[in-house]
């Protein structure tokens, strides 16, 4: 009796988990149709391989296929097709198979880019002017904007002493969700007080690229490139030279706290979202001691004792 | 003829005495004001790799350094004198060969036939919060 109980519930429970199986193809799916600079473009962001066709309706065609094609294996893709279909006003969709499954989006409208912008948001959350339209694991489609904002950072920065800058002091927060198609090129601009920094760049301002480090809340930053510094007078070359040690730290020169303890740096976002917008995060930079000194106002000093 | 002799011994080791005691003050005077942004600049805040440490004595920047200063003043009133340093672990006094954050600085000077000037100083790093 009890057998007879337990046998459909266990056969319940077999169905459900195959069709759990067949109803979550991606870990993420994104596509993103743009309409910019004349070009019409569309980028697919999976995590696996997939086959899709792409269709267009506005006022001359309905639901017409414009475009298909079949990645090998997950990545980011971008696809320039035919602009003959596109009129002033296009909604886009898009059916995608893996495997034996096969899901087809609701219309959306084609973003319309009229190029690069540039923002300067400081401390404030940044978000893509247009959305994404993305595959969700519970076989529906939503089209979502990416935020991000400075974990605790109130656009001041006062490290311990005068030394570095540790970009991995910094971080921003991603939601998790969002994590997947969020995607920019970050670098920290620093000003050349003095010249300080000729050897990295003969510019007013120096740009020191960055890479992004995930974590649980979102990303941290590290230096992209490695750098050499004077092991005496902590200048910074982008060469290697006698004297000079590699390192993925932002040095401050040595005996230039007067010139260089108070200023403003910005963060760079470049190619943010699918707009590939540059968003830029100005921050006051602020030392408040020296590393070597006095013991009253430097992190270490010397203790002089005679015998 | 003998009370003559005693008093020019007597006046030549009280010149003697005098001198060297003058000499004594000149040296420790020079010794003592061994400037402590010498041995600040003698000081390195990275490692061999480029990551930030606690700083550390470049022991060829700062032999260079104290050893230019005493040989420049030092000659004027001693000719006989030795200078030495002394590199230690910070916190166990061992003889320390790289990253060492204890120097001591030891001089020694023939001041006259009687006597000699000798002293050493120590320089420790430290953190501000150590003191």
């Amino acid at each position: 009796m009890k057998i007879l109980m337990i046998l459909p519930l266990t056969l319940v429970m077999f169905v459900s988990r195959l069709n759990k199986g067949k109803t979550d193809p991606f870990d993420y799916f994104s596509f993103s149709p743009l309409y910019l600079n004349g070009q019409t473009k569309l980028i697919l962001k999976a995590n696996r391989a997939f086959t899709f066709i792409v269709y267009i309706t506005n006022d001359m065609y309905t639901e017409r296929a414009i475009l298909s094609g079949g990645p090998t294996k997950g990545g980011t893709y971008t696809y320039t097709y035919d602009n003959s279909y596109t009129r002033s006003t296009n909604k886009i969709s898009i059916s995608i198979k893996v495997g034996t499954k096969t899901t087809k989006s609701s219309k959306i409208a084609m973003n319309i880019v009229s190029g690069k912008s540039e923002k300067i948001v400081d401390n404030k959350p940044i978000t893509t002017d247009r959305g994404i339209t993305t595959y969700n694991p519970d076989n529906t489609w939503s089209t979502r904007q990416i935020t991000f904002n400075f974990l605790n950072f109130d656009g001041l920065y006062t490290p311990d002493y005068y030394h570095k800058i540790k970009v991995g002091d910094f971080a921003i927060k991603v939601a998790q969700a969002d994590k997947p198609f969020f995607s920019c090129i970050p670098s920290l601009v620093v000003k050349n007080v003095n010249g300080v920094f000729n050897d990295v760049a003969k510019t007013s301002n120096v740009e020191f690229p960055l890479e992004l480090y995930e974590f649980d809340e979102g990303y941290t930053f590290r230096l992209k490139d490695d750098l050499y510094v004077h092991m005496e007078t902590l200048l910074l070359s982008k060469t290697s030279k006698p004297g000079y040690v590699k390192t993925k730290h932002i040095y401050l020169p040595r005996n230039e706290m007067r010139n260089q303890s108070k200023y403003k740096a910005y963060f760079a976002f470049t190619n943010f979202g699918i707009d590939k917008d540059t968003v830029t995060h100005q921050f006051e930079f602020r030392a408040l001691r020296n590393i070597v000194g006095d013991c009253s106002n430097s992190m270490y000093c010397i203790q002089q004792e005679w015998l | 003829m003998t009370n003559c002799l005693f008093y020019a011994m007597f006046f030549a080791l009280f010149l003697n005495l005098s001198l060297g005691s003058l000499r004594y003050s000149q040296i420790n005077r020079v010794f003592m004001s061994i400037y402590k942004g010498m041995l600040e600049a003698s000081l390195l805040t990275i490692d061999t790799n480029g990551s930030p440490v606690m700083p550390y004595y470049n022991k060829e920047t700062l032999n260079n350094y104290v050893y230019e200063y005493l040989d420049h003043n030092i000659s004027r009133y001693a000719t006989d004198y030795q200078i030495s340093t002394q590199f230690y672990e910070r916190d166990s006094d061992l003889i320390c060969d790289t990253y060492c954050r204890k120097v001591v600085i030891s001089l020694k000077a023939k001041i006259n036939l009687f006597y000699d000037y000798e002293k050493s100083q120590t320089f420790t790093v430290r953190s501000r919060f150590e003191l």
